[in-house]
């Protein structure tokens, strides 16, 4: 696999790979028709923080990490921005020169430097955001990350320790300063453990019983979650359908899938297009960062909105980002 | 005059049902109106996702009237069905399918149950005409309507943890092809050269809804020198 970045442009080597690190954008909807995801940042909300900060496009390419994050040096100066989970042993340099990379500041970090991650606290993902982005060529319109159709980002794959992700040149124009400070916001809006939802396309197929437990109990998030779904523990939520009944259909990101004998999965963004099983709800558009957020035994809970009340609730979730942060590109 | 049915399946989304009609399958004609849907490019559609029998339309959620964008598709989808009669023709596609017993590691048992000998079973999967009636499960996986009766077999109670790229599978009354190296359920009868997905390319997918499918039997030495024309994957 060839790239045209020659051989001494500028990089950051990855050190420590971090759990599941991926570069991701605002993916690419689009391709439903021949079974593309639309993959891209789980949180888009913090992604356009991180990149806005920045003066980057909303779009531009960023590390996701996933519960613990990577250890990366850096070729030529750069300025980064690290939003969404909190991340106490977040650093920048080593030694005496060390310093603490605080969430939605942007930081300069000299070539040479290390930039060091850590764990995720609160949340499940973290977004590091460099300025000008990677210089990565673009899949279907995109350098967001499959990585199970090995497909965009780099190599198509997660990070590996020795991996030299190549960077765009670095960016004119000097990172922003908020007028207020953006993490109280951002962290606040990621805490709460209550996602709102809408009845989805097999709702009639459940007795009133499934959406009443749903909404009423508290699930929890188990292990085997990642980019593709998010799996619950909890009570059964069973259809009244026969097994194999239902012939496949197109779902959403943030569909509730009910399988017949397993527990609940809420897609996610890499998520098949098409499945079998019925779908009771939908996460609502707005809460989609909050999903991203869930960790492994987190307790989540759910609660029955209307679609009108839904999108009320995401055009406030968006008005509320862009007075905080106008997008790359407008006055401010 | 049988109407699409539109219901929501969430805020930013609907699905649109394409009714049977007569002993026809809605399956064409779910392609068909998905094409029309996408040829016009509705501003406010995100992504349109045609499945068996209903197509799915993700609504930007910036739109400024969501349920405006939806009633418009809704318009097209039936006005696109209403001229079903002047329908573009179909493409067709010739796969050519290596049935050998390491690349088909299933299609022994699957000849068995059907009291055939695998060769008669290989000879039976290629020499129908298939249709692509939707994509799904990964980028460029097909599902293929037109298996012969005979053929139609259950996933595998276990499914493999890996499936080798190109494996041709049966699972039901369906048949596809594994683009992507994947974990998968269905029984493998034989195997492909061909790069079923290439984002690289300008159609990225060897197959979309409604096309037309031939598999023709290929030798293990032709199956290896069009694997080596087509260039192996990049596995690092």
């Amino acid at each position: 696999m060839t790239t045209d970045h020659p051989q001494d442009a500028p990089t950051a080597r990855v050190l420590e790979p971090g759990m599941f690190t991926t570069v991701q954008d605002m993916g690419r909807p689009g391709h439903g028709s021949i079974g593309v995801p639309p993959s891209g940042a789980c949180d888009t909300t913090s992604l356009r923080v991180a990149n806005r900060l920045l003066h980057n496009d909303d779009g531009a390419g960023a590390l996701e990490c996933t519960l613990l994050g990577p250890v990366l040096r850096f070729t030529r100066d750069a300025v980064v921005c690290l939003t969404g989970a909190v991340c106490p042993k977040a650093t920048v340099g080593e030694g005496e020169r060390a310093r603490p990379l605080a969430a939605c500041v942007p930081h300069r970090v000299l070539a040479g430097e290390r930039v060091a991650i850590g764990g995720l606290a609160t949340g499940a993902r973290a977004y590091l955001a460099i300025d000008a982005g990677f210089d990565l060529p673009p899949v279907l319109g995109s350098v967001a990350t499959l990585a199970s159709a090995r497909l965009g980002g780099h190599r198509g794959r997660a990070l590996r320790a020795g991996d030299d992700l190549p960077l765009a040149p670095p960016s004119p124009r000097p990172p922003r300063e908020p007028s207020e400070p953006i993490a109280p916001w951002l962290t606040r809006s990621l805490a709460r453990r209550t996602l709102r939802v809408t009845p989805a396309l097999h709702a009639d197929l459940f007795d009133n019983d499934a959406m009443r437990t749903l909404t009423s109990e508290a699930l929890t998030v188990a292990d085997q979650s990642d980019r593709v779904g998010v799996r619950l523990r909890g009570p059964s939520l069973r259809s009244t359908l026969p097994t194999g009944s239902l012939e496949s259909e197109g779902a959403i990101t943030g569909a509730i899938q009910v399988p017949h004998d397993a527990p609940p999965i809420i897609l996610g963004v890499d998520r098949p297009t098409t499945g079998g099983y019925p779908v009771l709800a939908c996460v609502i558009a707005a809460d989609l960062p909050i999903l991203a957020a869930l960790r492994p035994r987190d307790t989540v809970r759910f609660a029955l909105v209307t679609r009108r009340v839904a999108r009320e609730l995401h055009r406030a979730h968006e008005r509320e980002l862009d007075a905080h942060l106008p997008p790359a590109g407008t006055s401010q | 005059m049988t109407r699409v049915r539109l219901v929501w399946s969430s805020e930013r989304s609907v699905h649109l049902m394409v009714p049977a009609e007569g002993d026809a399958s809605p399956g064409l004609r779910v392609a068909r109106v998905a094409a029309a849907l996408r040829s016009a490019r509705i501003p406010g559609v995100l992504d349109l996702t045609p499945a068996s029998t209903t197509i799915q339309i993700e609504l930007d959620p910036h739109a400024p009237d969501p349920e405006a964008v939806a009633n418009r598709s809704l318009t097209i989808a039936e006005r696109a069905l209403a001229a079903n009669a002047r329908a573009a023709p179909t493409r067709e596609i010739s796969v050519p399918v290596c049935y050998d017993a390491d690349l088909g590691p299933d299609l022994a048992s699957l000849a068995a149950d059907a009291g055939m000998h695998p060769k008669e079973a290989a000879k039976r999967h290629a020499s129908d005409a298939y249709a692509v009636r939707f994509l799904g499960f990964s980028p460029g996986f097909a599902y293929l309507d037109g298996l012969a009766p005979e053929l139609h077999a259950p996933r595998l109670g276990t499914p493999r943890t890996r499936v080798p790229a190109g494996s041709v599978g049966i699972a039901g009354s369906r048949t596809g092809i594994y683009p992507q190296a994947t974990p998968g359920g269905w029984r493998l009868i034989g195997a492909t050269p061909l790069r079923v997905f290439d984002a690289s390319r300008e159609r990225p997918s060897l197959f979309e809804p409604g096309d037309r499918v031939r598999f023709h039997a290929v030798t293990r030495a032709a199956f290896d020198e069009i694997a080596a024309e087509q260039g192996r994957r990049d596995d690092d």
